[in-house]
Protein backbone atom coordinates (compact mmCIF):
# COMPACT_ATOMS: atom_id res chain seq x y z
CA UNK A 1 0.00 0.00 0.00
CA UNK A 2 2.48 2.64 1.30
CA UNK A 3 4.62 1.16 -2.13
CA UNK A 4 1.69 2.24 -4.23
CA UNK A 5 1.75 5.71 -2.71
CA UNK A 6 5.18 6.32 -3.23
CA UNK A 7 4.73 5.14 -7.27
CA UNK A 8 1.78 7.84 -7.34
CA UNK A 9 3.49 10.73 -6.05
CA UNK A 10 6.53 10.14 -7.94
CA UNK A 11 6.29 11.36 -11.70
CA UNK A 12 7.88 8.50 -14.21
CA UNK A 13 10.20 10.94 -14.99
CA UNK A 14 14.27 9.98 -14.26
CA UNK A 15 15.92 12.02 -11.34
CA UNK A 16 17.04 14.70 -13.63
CA UNK A 17 19.82 17.39 -12.35
CA UNK A 18 18.70 20.46 -13.00
CA UNK A 19 20.32 23.15 -15.83
CA UNK A 20 20.39 26.67 -15.88
CA UNK A 21 17.82 28.75 -17.16
CA UNK A 22 17.49 28.46 -21.18
CA UNK A 23 14.55 30.55 -23.47
CA UNK A 24 13.43 28.57 -26.29
CA UNK A 25 15.62 30.96 -28.98
CA UNK A 26 18.59 30.47 -26.51
CA UNK A 27 18.43 26.66 -27.15
CA UNK A 28 17.24 26.63 -31.37
CA UNK A 29 20.22 28.85 -31.68
CA UNK A 30 22.47 26.78 -29.70
CA UNK A 31 23.19 29.58 -27.01
CA UNK A 32 22.39 27.42 -23.89
CA UNK A 33 25.82 26.85 -22.64
CA UNK A 34 24.13 24.42 -20.37
CA UNK A 35 23.15 22.24 -23.15
CA UNK A 36 24.22 18.82 -23.32
CA UNK A 37 27.58 18.60 -25.59
CA UNK A 38 28.87 15.66 -26.64
CA UNK A 39 32.59 17.06 -26.11
CA UNK A 40 34.45 13.90 -28.61
CA UNK A 41 32.09 15.54 -31.80
CA UNK A 42 33.24 18.55 -31.27
CA UNK A 43 35.36 20.39 -34.06
CA UNK A 44 37.50 23.12 -34.48
CA UNK A 45 37.31 25.60 -36.90
CA UNK A 46 41.12 26.09 -36.85
CA UNK A 47 43.60 23.76 -36.50
CA UNK A 48 47.49 24.60 -35.01
CA UNK A 49 48.55 26.10 -31.66
CA UNK A 50 47.48 28.98 -29.44
CA UNK A 51 49.67 32.09 -29.98
CA UNK A 52 52.58 31.61 -27.57
CA UNK A 53 52.10 27.99 -26.86
CA UNK A 54 54.13 25.21 -28.55
CA UNK A 55 52.19 21.95 -27.21
CA UNK A 56 49.04 22.60 -27.54
CA UNK A 57 48.00 20.64 -30.83
CA UNK A 58 44.32 21.25 -30.78
CA UNK A 59 43.19 17.80 -31.89
CA UNK A 60 38.81 17.41 -30.66
CA UNK A 61 39.95 16.12 -27.62
CA UNK A 62 41.50 19.49 -26.57
CA UNK A 63 37.38 21.12 -27.25
CA UNK A 64 37.15 21.13 -23.47
CA UNK A 65 34.65 23.65 -22.25
CA UNK A 66 36.00 27.07 -21.73
CA UNK A 67 38.76 27.35 -19.13
CA UNK A 68 38.78 30.28 -16.46
CA UNK A 69 41.28 31.80 -18.49
CA UNK A 70 39.84 31.63 -21.46
CA UNK A 71 35.79 31.84 -21.08
CA UNK A 72 35.04 32.42 -24.56
CA UNK A 73 37.27 30.31 -26.02
CA UNK A 74 34.88 28.86 -28.01
CA UNK A 75 32.09 31.65 -28.04
CA UNK A 76 30.81 33.07 -31.35
CA UNK A 77 28.21 35.76 -29.27
CA UNK A 78 29.56 37.43 -26.38
CA UNK A 79 26.90 39.34 -24.46
CA UNK A 80 27.53 41.33 -20.89
CA UNK A 81 30.18 39.02 -20.53
CA UNK A 82 28.26 35.86 -20.95
CA UNK A 83 28.85 33.74 -23.60
CA UNK A 84 25.45 33.26 -25.47
CA UNK A 85 26.52 31.24 -28.53
CA UNK A 86 28.92 28.05 -28.40
CA UNK A 87 30.20 27.77 -31.59
CA UNK A 88 32.82 24.95 -33.34
CA UNK A 89 34.87 28.10 -34.40
CA UNK A 90 36.89 29.75 -31.69
CA UNK A 91 35.97 33.12 -31.31
CA UNK A 92 39.59 34.03 -30.72
CA UNK A 93 41.29 32.49 -33.09
CA UNK A 94 44.15 29.57 -32.23
CA UNK A 95 46.38 30.53 -35.16
CA UNK A 96 47.45 34.57 -35.85
CA UNK A 97 44.75 35.81 -39.13
CA UNK A 98 46.77 36.59 -42.02
CA UNK A 99 45.99 38.59 -44.95
CA UNK A 100 45.46 35.58 -46.88
CA UNK A 101 42.40 35.00 -44.76
CA UNK A 102 41.03 38.34 -45.15
CA UNK A 103 41.41 38.46 -48.92
CA UNK A 104 38.18 39.03 -49.65
CA UNK A 105 38.47 42.26 -47.85
CA UNK A 106 40.20 44.81 -49.16
CA UNK A 107 41.18 48.62 -47.84
CA UNK A 108 39.37 51.70 -49.77
CA UNK A 109 42.01 53.33 -52.33
CA UNK A 110 43.14 56.32 -51.18
CA UNK A 111 43.53 59.64 -53.19
CA UNK A 112 46.35 62.18 -54.06
CA UNK A 113 45.47 66.03 -54.51
CA UNK A 114 47.89 69.00 -55.07
CA UNK A 115 48.62 72.47 -55.06
CA UNK A 116 48.46 74.36 -57.18
CA UNK A 117 46.04 71.44 -59.27
CA UNK A 118 47.79 70.46 -62.23
CA UNK A 119 51.23 72.44 -62.12
CA UNK A 120 53.93 73.34 -60.24
CA UNK A 121 56.52 76.21 -60.29
CA UNK A 122 60.29 75.06 -60.84
CA UNK A 123 62.26 75.82 -57.55
CA UNK A 124 58.72 76.50 -55.16
CA UNK A 125 56.76 74.12 -53.26
CA UNK A 126 54.14 72.50 -54.48
CA UNK A 127 51.81 70.91 -51.98
CA UNK A 128 50.68 67.31 -52.11
CA UNK A 129 48.38 65.55 -49.65
CA UNK A 130 46.27 61.99 -49.40
CA UNK A 131 42.40 61.54 -49.12
CA UNK A 132 42.64 58.49 -46.67
CA UNK A 133 41.35 57.72 -43.08
CA UNK A 134 40.36 54.67 -41.21
CA UNK A 135 37.28 52.28 -42.28
CA UNK A 136 35.95 49.62 -41.71
CA UNK A 137 34.68 46.66 -43.95
CA UNK A 138 32.29 43.62 -43.04
CA UNK A 139 32.16 40.37 -44.47
CA UNK A 140 32.92 36.73 -43.48
CA UNK A 141 36.23 35.92 -41.50
CA UNK A 142 36.90 32.31 -41.06
CA UNK A 143 33.08 31.60 -41.39
CA UNK A 144 31.51 33.80 -39.08
CA UNK A 145 30.38 37.56 -39.14
CA UNK A 146 33.38 39.82 -38.81
CA UNK A 147 34.75 43.51 -39.45
CA UNK A 148 38.34 44.70 -40.57
CA UNK A 149 39.97 48.20 -40.03
CA UNK A 150 41.93 49.60 -42.64
CA UNK A 151 43.80 52.33 -40.94
CA UNK A 152 46.39 54.07 -43.30
CA UNK A 153 50.17 54.18 -41.50
CA UNK A 154 52.59 55.65 -44.47
CA UNK A 155 52.12 57.73 -47.35
CA UNK A 156 54.63 56.88 -50.17
CA UNK A 157 54.93 59.75 -53.06
CA UNK A 158 56.68 59.13 -56.12
CA UNK A 159 57.30 62.30 -57.69
CA UNK A 160 58.56 61.38 -61.36
CA UNK A 161 61.43 63.42 -61.22
CA UNK A 162 63.66 60.36 -59.68
CA UNK A 163 62.73 61.34 -56.11
CA UNK A 164 60.45 59.79 -53.51
CA UNK A 165 59.52 59.82 -49.81
CA UNK A 166 57.76 57.98 -47.52
CA UNK A 167 56.03 60.16 -45.02
CA UNK A 168 53.72 59.39 -41.85
CA UNK A 169 51.13 62.29 -42.32
CA UNK A 170 48.65 62.60 -45.39
CA UNK A 171 49.14 65.92 -45.59
CA UNK A 172 46.24 68.94 -45.72
CA UNK A 173 45.97 72.12 -48.26
CA UNK A 174 47.54 75.18 -47.60
CA UNK A 175 44.40 76.66 -46.26
CA UNK A 176 43.85 74.24 -43.86
CA UNK A 177 47.35 74.58 -42.48
CA UNK A 178 47.33 78.30 -42.30
CA UNK A 179 50.57 78.40 -44.69
CA UNK A 180 50.04 80.87 -47.83
CA UNK A 181 50.66 79.70 -51.23
CA UNK A 182 53.60 78.07 -52.61
CA UNK A 183 54.90 77.60 -48.69
CA UNK A 184 56.53 74.67 -47.47
CA UNK A 185 54.42 72.17 -45.95
CA UNK A 186 55.73 68.93 -44.05
CA UNK A 187 54.18 67.18 -47.44
CA UNK A 188 55.39 69.52 -50.14
CA UNK A 189 58.30 68.67 -52.62
CA UNK A 190 59.97 71.24 -54.95
CA UNK A 191 60.55 70.20 -58.62
CA UNK A 192 63.48 71.52 -59.91
CA UNK A 193 63.33 71.35 -63.68
CA UNK A 194 60.69 71.99 -66.23
CA UNK A 195 58.30 69.02 -67.90
CA UNK A 196 55.94 66.78 -67.51
CA UNK A 197 55.50 64.76 -64.17
CA UNK A 198 53.49 61.79 -62.98
CA UNK A 199 53.05 61.47 -59.66
CA UNK A 200 52.14 58.25 -57.98
CA UNK A 201 50.75 57.90 -54.08
CA UNK A 202 51.19 54.53 -52.92
CA UNK A 203 49.18 54.24 -49.18
CA UNK A 204 50.55 51.57 -46.75
CA UNK A 205 47.04 50.12 -44.52
CA UNK A 206 47.59 48.04 -41.59
CA UNK A 207 44.39 46.04 -40.49
CA UNK A 208 42.75 44.68 -37.20
CA UNK A 209 39.74 42.08 -37.50
CA UNK A 210 36.81 41.90 -35.05
CA UNK A 211 34.97 38.93 -34.75
CA UNK A 212 31.11 39.10 -32.58
CA UNK A 213 31.86 41.62 -30.51
CA UNK A 214 35.03 40.89 -29.40
CA UNK A 215 38.16 43.51 -29.04
CA UNK A 216 40.08 44.82 -32.55
CA UNK A 217 42.73 42.47 -33.05
CA UNK A 218 45.76 43.61 -35.39
CA UNK A 219 47.05 41.45 -38.01
CA UNK A 220 50.66 41.35 -39.01
CA UNK A 221 52.13 43.26 -41.56
CA UNK A 222 50.71 45.69 -44.03
CA UNK A 223 49.49 46.17 -47.53
CA UNK A 224 50.50 48.81 -50.16
CA UNK A 225 47.46 50.25 -52.43
CA UNK A 226 48.32 52.76 -54.98
CA UNK A 227 46.05 55.77 -55.40
CA UNK A 228 45.35 57.15 -58.88
CA UNK A 229 48.51 59.32 -60.52
CA UNK A 230 48.51 62.77 -60.24
CA UNK A 231 50.03 64.60 -63.69
CA UNK A 232 51.41 67.66 -63.64
CA UNK A 233 53.67 70.44 -65.51
CA UNK A 234 56.44 72.04 -64.16
CA UNK A 235 57.66 75.47 -65.19
CA UNK A 236 59.49 78.83 -64.43
CA UNK A 237 57.28 81.80 -63.04
CA UNK A 238 58.30 85.35 -63.52
CA UNK A 239 56.65 87.99 -61.26
CA UNK A 240 56.06 91.08 -62.94
CA UNK A 241 54.70 94.56 -61.78
CA UNK A 242 51.03 95.51 -64.12
CA UNK A 243 49.05 98.53 -63.66
CA UNK A 244 45.91 96.15 -62.67
CA UNK A 245 45.32 92.65 -62.40
CA UNK A 246 45.92 91.07 -65.75
CA UNK A 247 42.73 89.58 -65.52
CA UNK A 248 40.40 92.82 -65.68
CA UNK A 249 43.03 94.43 -67.63
CA UNK A 250 44.66 92.04 -69.99
CA UNK A 251 45.43 94.49 -72.22
CA UNK A 252 47.21 96.78 -69.22
CA UNK A 253 51.28 97.55 -68.91
CA UNK A 254 52.92 93.54 -68.27
CA UNK A 255 50.34 91.78 -69.55
CA UNK B 1 -44.61 17.90 25.58
CA UNK B 2 -43.76 20.96 24.94
CA UNK B 3 -41.80 21.23 28.18
CA UNK B 4 -39.95 18.03 26.92
CA UNK B 5 -39.05 19.65 23.83
CA UNK B 6 -37.57 23.29 24.75
CA UNK B 7 -34.41 21.16 26.11
CA UNK B 8 -33.89 19.08 23.48
CA UNK B 9 -33.50 22.30 21.10
CA UNK B 10 -31.38 23.85 23.48
CA UNK B 11 -29.22 20.82 23.22
CA UNK B 12 -29.26 21.31 19.72
CA UNK B 13 -28.24 25.30 19.72
CA UNK B 14 -25.35 24.42 22.11
CA UNK B 15 -24.24 21.32 20.05
CA UNK B 16 -24.21 24.02 16.80
CA UNK B 17 -22.77 26.59 18.54
CA UNK B 18 -20.32 24.00 20.02
CA UNK B 19 -19.59 23.28 15.75
CA UNK B 20 -18.97 27.14 15.23
CA UNK B 21 -16.76 27.85 17.90
CA UNK B 22 -13.28 28.13 16.01
CA UNK B 23 -10.53 25.67 16.53
CA UNK B 24 -7.00 26.60 16.36
CA UNK B 25 -5.51 25.94 13.11
CA UNK B 26 -3.39 23.29 12.01
CA UNK B 27 -1.12 25.84 9.71
CA UNK B 28 -1.62 29.37 10.06
CA UNK B 29 0.31 30.28 6.78
CA UNK B 30 -1.54 27.88 4.85
CA UNK B 31 -4.80 29.66 3.17
CA UNK B 32 -7.82 28.05 3.14
CA UNK B 33 -9.06 26.82 -0.37
CA UNK B 34 -11.51 29.51 -1.36
CA UNK B 35 -12.53 27.91 -4.44
CA UNK B 36 -12.72 24.26 -6.28
CA UNK B 37 -9.29 23.75 -8.06
CA UNK B 38 -8.81 24.92 -11.46
CA UNK B 39 -8.04 21.56 -12.87
CA UNK B 40 -10.60 18.86 -12.83
CA UNK B 41 -7.83 16.21 -12.89
CA UNK B 42 -3.91 15.89 -13.90
CA UNK B 43 -4.30 15.19 -17.20
CA UNK B 44 -6.46 18.36 -17.59
CA UNK B 45 -3.52 20.46 -16.12
CA UNK B 46 -0.75 18.93 -18.60
CA UNK B 47 -3.02 18.96 -21.80
CA UNK B 48 -3.38 23.06 -21.03
CA UNK B 49 0.48 23.33 -20.16
CA UNK B 50 1.80 21.30 -23.23
CA UNK B 51 -1.01 23.41 -25.59
CA UNK B 52 0.63 26.92 -23.52
CA UNK B 53 4.20 25.32 -24.48
CA UNK B 54 3.20 24.46 -28.09
CA UNK B 55 2.03 28.61 -28.09
CA UNK B 56 5.23 29.55 -26.47
CA UNK B 57 7.32 27.61 -29.04
CA UNK B 58 5.18 29.23 -31.82
CA UNK B 59 5.52 32.41 -30.86
CA UNK B 60 9.45 32.08 -30.11
CA UNK B 61 9.74 30.60 -34.02
CA UNK B 62 8.21 33.64 -35.47
CA UNK B 63 10.17 35.63 -33.82
CA UNK B 64 13.65 34.41 -34.22
CA UNK B 65 12.21 34.02 -38.04
CA UNK B 66 11.73 37.52 -37.98
CA UNK B 67 15.30 38.06 -36.76
CA UNK B 68 14.08 39.22 -33.34
CA UNK B 69 11.36 41.53 -34.83
CA UNK B 70 8.68 42.24 -32.27
CA UNK B 71 9.62 40.62 -29.41
CA UNK B 72 6.43 42.10 -27.57
CA UNK B 73 4.92 39.42 -29.34
CA UNK B 74 5.97 36.99 -25.98
CA UNK B 75 4.26 39.11 -23.40
CA UNK B 76 1.04 37.52 -23.38
CA UNK B 77 2.22 33.57 -22.71
CA UNK B 78 5.11 34.81 -20.26
CA UNK B 79 5.55 36.31 -17.00
CA UNK B 80 7.13 39.88 -16.73
CA UNK B 81 10.67 38.67 -15.25
CA UNK B 82 10.88 35.61 -18.22
CA UNK B 83 10.25 38.64 -20.68
CA UNK B 84 12.81 40.23 -19.60
CA UNK B 85 15.09 37.19 -20.51
CA UNK B 86 13.34 36.69 -23.64
CA UNK B 87 14.01 40.80 -24.67
CA UNK B 88 17.71 40.07 -23.86
CA UNK B 89 18.42 36.83 -25.60
CA UNK B 90 16.26 38.17 -28.72
CA UNK B 91 18.70 41.39 -28.62
CA UNK B 92 21.53 39.21 -28.85
CA UNK B 93 20.03 37.67 -32.18
CA UNK B 94 19.10 41.46 -33.40
CA UNK B 95 22.93 42.29 -32.75
CA UNK B 96 24.60 39.13 -34.68
CA UNK B 97 22.12 39.45 -37.56
CA UNK B 98 20.74 36.20 -37.21
CA UNK B 99 17.31 35.03 -38.06
CA UNK B 100 16.10 31.47 -37.72
CA UNK B 101 14.57 29.11 -40.29
CA UNK B 102 12.68 26.65 -39.41
CA UNK B 103 10.07 25.84 -36.81
CA UNK B 104 10.44 24.18 -33.50
CA UNK B 105 8.84 20.62 -32.08
CA UNK B 106 7.74 19.55 -28.68
CA UNK B 107 7.17 15.83 -27.55
CA UNK B 108 6.57 13.47 -24.69
CA UNK B 109 5.69 15.93 -21.99
CA UNK B 110 4.86 14.59 -18.64
CA UNK B 111 3.68 15.83 -15.88
CA UNK B 112 5.93 16.68 -12.95
CA UNK B 113 3.76 18.52 -10.57
CA UNK B 114 0.62 20.00 -10.21
CA UNK B 115 -0.10 22.56 -7.47
CA UNK B 116 -3.98 23.56 -7.55
CA UNK B 117 -5.11 24.02 -4.11
CA UNK B 118 -8.15 26.16 -5.20
CA UNK B 119 -6.57 29.44 -4.84
CA UNK B 120 -7.94 30.68 -7.99
CA UNK B 121 -3.96 30.13 -9.37
CA UNK B 122 -1.92 26.97 -10.08
CA UNK B 123 1.15 25.90 -11.02
CA UNK B 124 1.90 23.57 -13.45
CA UNK B 125 5.01 22.24 -14.05
CA UNK B 126 6.15 19.61 -17.08
CA UNK B 127 8.78 17.60 -18.54
CA UNK B 128 8.84 18.17 -22.43
CA UNK B 129 10.93 17.27 -25.42
CA UNK B 130 11.66 20.34 -27.13
CA UNK B 131 13.11 19.16 -31.05
CA UNK B 132 14.87 22.08 -32.63
CA UNK B 133 16.22 19.58 -35.15
CA UNK B 134 14.62 21.18 -38.00
CA UNK B 135 15.83 24.60 -37.32
CA UNK B 136 19.47 26.93 -38.77
CA UNK B 137 20.09 29.96 -37.48
CA UNK B 138 21.61 32.13 -40.59
CA UNK B 139 23.68 35.18 -40.62
CA UNK B 140 23.07 38.50 -42.24
CA UNK B 141 24.35 37.01 -45.66
CA UNK B 142 22.49 33.63 -45.18
CA UNK B 143 25.33 31.41 -44.64
CA UNK B 144 24.49 28.46 -41.71
CA UNK B 145 25.99 29.65 -38.53
CA UNK B 146 24.24 27.15 -36.25
CA UNK B 147 27.15 26.03 -33.77
CA UNK B 148 27.82 22.24 -34.46
CA UNK B 149 27.66 21.52 -31.09
CA UNK B 150 24.22 22.58 -30.56
CA UNK B 151 22.07 20.37 -28.72
CA UNK B 152 18.76 20.17 -30.87
CA UNK B 153 16.84 17.97 -28.84
CA UNK B 154 16.88 19.29 -25.44
CA UNK B 155 14.41 17.81 -22.37
CA UNK B 156 13.10 21.08 -20.44
CA UNK B 157 11.57 21.28 -17.01
CA UNK B 158 8.64 24.06 -17.48
CA UNK B 159 7.13 25.90 -14.61
CA UNK B 160 3.34 27.25 -15.87
CA UNK B 161 1.40 29.84 -13.71
CA UNK B 162 -2.25 28.75 -14.52
CA UNK B 163 -4.58 32.00 -13.55
CA UNK B 164 -7.29 29.95 -15.33
CA UNK B 165 -8.03 26.53 -17.14
CA UNK B 166 -7.06 28.05 -20.49
CA UNK B 167 -4.63 31.28 -19.53
CA UNK B 168 -1.35 29.68 -18.27
CA UNK B 169 2.20 31.87 -18.57
CA UNK B 170 5.65 30.37 -18.60
CA UNK B 171 7.69 31.07 -15.36
CA UNK B 172 10.51 28.96 -16.32
CA UNK B 173 12.18 27.08 -18.59
CA UNK B 174 15.36 24.84 -17.05
CA UNK B 175 16.85 22.36 -19.36
CA UNK B 176 17.88 18.69 -17.97
CA UNK B 177 20.20 16.76 -19.13
CA UNK B 178 18.58 13.52 -19.10
CA UNK B 179 17.49 13.24 -22.31
CA UNK B 180 15.36 10.33 -21.87
CA UNK B 181 12.14 12.15 -23.08
CA UNK B 182 13.99 13.25 -26.41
Amino acid sequence: MVTALVMVLTPSAPSFAREDICTQIQATAGMCTSAEVNETDVTLGIDGTDPGTDSDTSTPDDASPPTPDDPFADCIYVLNDRCLVVGTTRTTPTQPVTWTDIATFSPTQGEAGMEPNGWAVIGLPTNFFASSAPHVQDGVLLGRPASVRFSPVSFHWDYGDGTSATLATAGSSWAELGVGEFGETPTSHVFQASGNYTVTLTVEFAAEYQLADLPWTPIAGTIDIPAAPLTLTADTATTVLVGRECTINPGGPGC
Amino acid sequence: MRARQLPLVLVIGVLLLAGCVPQPAEDPVEPAPSSAPLFASEEEALAAAVAAYEDYLKVSDAIAADGGANPERLKDLVTEEWYEKEVEVIESIQSGGLRQAGTTSSRNATLQRLDDRGLGVADVTIYVCADASATRFLNAQGTDVTPDTRNALITNEVLFSAQSRTKLVLVSSSPWQDASLC
